[in-house]
């Protein structure tokens, strides 16, 4: 078992085999070596707070068994086509990511941190997704932006993105 | 990710009104605006002012964006906008292309080759048979109709036609060769175009457009003496009157050109035999001839992409020579960089093996042991890193393709070591019987199957081979009439068209099309189709097979490039184009 301490301090036991989906957490614990000293010394996760390193650890367990996916395998998201494959998230990953946005943002942070390469693409790919097919007034709802574009600012974007519509 | 400190400031500053998605650290955000795509990246900078500023600044982004939508094909559009829109120095790809500028613009190309929207023009000054103007010249001669060179490049044209000495053809009683050839010479940049008029003597042998000269291969009249004739500064209205002359006494048609090379099959004495030779197309009246040595038998220009020029540089102007020779199943390459700095001395050495310091890679691969050992493999760059060999003839029937990959690592300064193949790899193989093969997008390749009653006979058609050959040595003139000497139509309604995946010679889709005269490549999968029956030209989705519209027919006297498509009209003899460019993709 490995221990965790999130930023305001609470304390996480996890499996190591699970865990080890981090490759932060990973490598320190190859560092360390097998001594006992890790199961008793809690790893300082001062960059990830309480509920999000329960989500981590909830998406690590789920995902114990996967393959891992490493850096440098962006071309992967490439079909055979050359369309990106971005929208495909299954069914208890999409559960997974329904959560605020404050969260989910969080989450992306925590994976980045963690270096957890496959549920760092799962979030990135949700709020992808929260942008995709959207109008710019969809989008500022959906993220609460401010239109500060003049008018004639405004037009002169309505007229560029005009050229990505009949694709 | 490049950001200038003003993008960051404004990003820093306008965290409240740009919402949630600024807390994310640029590399986050480039991997949200990835996955979204460039459509949901363009509504995402449609929200407020600073997305827009960090999103359109992303070049990084932008760059991805415009390789995995437009599959950064060799198709010349993005040569065309670098060379005419971005920089003064045609030769030199520039370090710092707004890549989302370049993005919108191509969109907006294809966009209008889709929908047909495109401007008309009209070459006024040529539009009578005869010669125009006050010139001398018009005195007792007579001219051929006008024909537009089949291999246009975005950036420049060229109609031409032939001119005839009248007293000669009466006196000879026999059709008179021509005693010069016109030229009508379009220059089409993304900021500027004109057109200009030259007379060449002789007759018009061959033609190339480089990335920075146009050269015309001529022979004279009542003489075998042949000579190209090479005018740089194509860009300027002030096209030089004179242009280098490069005398050859013997050469082949078959001529590949890049960057200022071209690569032709030629003799510089009248006892020699021909031989591969490079010409550098320097600046102004200077070039210079390279023998390449003749030990590899096939051969072709390829970008040499290293990867030390990762400090910034968008394209690498340095031009190899890949050389190749197949022994039994055994392919033995070797790809000598040729750049403008190279010394002409080193790189024949190189070329011949002796010289390591300008070898980028060599090696040897054996073909499947499944597979007949083709008769012969020639090779063409499919793009910059990848080279599609195939059967014998690019235009005739063959029963191999391969694609090699060069390895973006493929290392300059440790080439020997390469030469195990450790990052030159043949990426598949196929034994098919295929009529023509044509690189559509450089994800896909798009293949014309012989039709199933010759498919069990793949393989060389011999008896079209003298044909060939006689149609390479006659001037252009002709050459168009002898054209269908591999065209399988007669004997066929469609064709069946397969699309293999490039990276994996896997068949993607099969369509039929009617049967044609000639395929040709537009921009994207955007293919032109001559069709033999009607004589229609129909732009066509190589993708799907989706045929969009038709284009004005004009027989043997058209072409099309990326950006246009060029043609005399049949009734009016006049030369037009059709330029789907947008005028201001900017708003």
């Amino acid at each position: 078992m490995v221990k965790l301490t999130s930023s305001e301090g609470t304390e996480f036991d996890v499996e190591r085999s699970v865990i080890e989906r981090s490759l932060l957490i990973k490598n320190l614990l190859d560092d360390v070596g097998e001594s006992d000293t890790c199961a008793y010394t809690p790893i300082p996760l001062p960059n990830v707070s309480g509920p999000i390193l329960a989500k981590v650890i909830e998406y690590c367990e789920h995902h114990r068994n996967d393959p891992v996916v490493g850096h440098g395998d962006a071309d992967a998201e490439l079909d055979a086509s050359g369309a990106r494959v971005s929208d495909e998230i299954d069914e208890w990953d999409m559960e997974f990511c329904k959560v605020d946005q404050g969260t989910l943002f969080e989450m992306i942070l925590a994976a980045n941190y963690l270096d957890i390469r496959s549920m760092l693409d799962l979030t990135c790919k949700t709020v992808a997704n929260m942008i995709k097919n959207k109008t710019p007034e969809e989008i500022r709802k959906t993220f609460n932006i401010t239109n500060d574009f003049s008018p004639e600012e405004e037009e002169q974007v309505q007229r560029e993105n005009a050229w990505c519509e009949d694709r | 990710m490049e950001r200038t400190a003003a993008v960051e400031a404004a990003l820093a500053s306008a965290g409240h009104r740009a919402g949630s998605l600024a807390r994310l650290p640029p590399e986050l955000g480039f991997r949200v605006l990835w996955y979204g795509g460039p459509r949901a990246a363009l509504q995402l900078a449609a929200t407020c002012r600073s997305y827009r500023a960090h999103i359109v600044a992303d070049r990084l982004l932008w760059r991805q964006f415009f390789e995995v939508t437009f599959d950064c094909s060799d198709d010349g559009w993005l040569r065309w906008y670098v060379a005419t829109g971005q920089t003064d120095d045609a030769m030199s790809m520039p370090r710092r292309l707004d890549w989302y500028r370049a993005f919108i613009a191509r969109l907006a190309t294809e966009r209008c080759w889709r929908n047909g929207e495109n401007t008309c023009g009209t070459l006024s000054t040529c539009i009578t048979n005869g010669i125009d103007g006050n010139s001398s010249r018009n005195i007792g001669h007579s001219a051929d109709q006008w024909q537009v060179y089949d291999r246009s490049r975005p950036w420049i044209t060229v109609w031409w036609q032939s001119v005839h000495s009248q007293e000669s053809a009466s006196e000879g009683g026999t059709p008179n060769e021509p005693t010069e050839t016109r030229l009508a010479i379009r220059y089409s940049g993304s900021r500027q175009a004109h057109t200009r008029q030259l007379y060449v003597a002789g007759t018009l042998m061959c033609m190339c457009i480089t990335e920075t000269h146009l050269v015309v291969f001529m022979r004279a009249s009542n003489s075998k003496e042949q000579h190209a004739y090479a005018w740089g500064h194509i860009e300027s209205t002030a096209i030089a009157e004179q242009p280098a002359s490069i005398m050859l006494v013997e050469w082949s048609p078959s001529v590949d050109a890049l960057g200022p090379w071209l690569l032709t099959l030629a003799s510089t004495t009248r006892t020699g035999a021909l031989q591969p030779t490079l010409i550098y197309l320097n600046d102004g009246q200077h070039h210079e001839l390279l023998h390449v040595p003749g030990a590899y038998v096939a051969r072709h220009l390829q970008y040499v992409r290293h990867p030390t020029t990762t400090d910034g540089a968008e394209y690498v102007s340095v031009v190899g020579l890949f050389l190749h020779t197949l022994e039994g199943r055994t392919l033995t390459w070797r790809l000598v960089e040729v750049g403008a700095a190279t010394t002409h001395t080193t790189a024949t050495r190189a070329a011949d093996g002796k010289e390591e310091a300008l070898l980028v890679s060599s090696g040897s691969i054996r073909l499947s042991g499944g597979l007949r050992p083709p008769l012969r493999v020639r090779s063409t760059r499919l793009d910059d890193t990848r080279v599609l060999l195939h059967g014998a003839d690019m235009r005739g029937p063959a029963d191999f393709l391969a694609v090699l990959d060069l390895g973006a690592g493929a290392n300059h300064q440790s080439a020997a070591k390469c030469s195990d193949g450790s990052t030159v790899r043949l990426l598949w193989e196929r034994e098919v019987a295929y009529v023509k093969v044509l690189p559509i997008a450089a994800r896909s390749l798009l293949l014309a199957c012989l039709p199933s009653s010759r498919q069990t006979v793949p393989g060389v058609d011999r008896t079209s081979l003298p044909t060939a050959i006689n149609r390479l040595a006659m001037p252009v003139s002709r050459q168009a009439a002898a054209r269908g000497h591999f065209n399988l139509s007669a004997r066929t309604a469609r064709i069946t068209v397969h699309l293999l995946c490039s990276a994996t010679g896997t068949l993607l889709r099969e369509y039929k099309v009617p049967e044609w005269h000639g395929l040709y490549p537009v921009i994207g999968s955007l293919v032109l189709l001559k069709a033999s029956s009607s004589g229609e030209c129909l732009l066509m989705d190589g993708r799907t097979g989706t045929q969009i519209r038709k284009l004005p027919r004009s027989q043997n006297a058209w072409c099309v490039n990326a950006l246009s498509y060029h043609y005399v009209d049949s009734k009016t003899q006049h030369c037009c184009w059709l330029e789907h460019q947008s005028k201001d993709p900017y708003g």
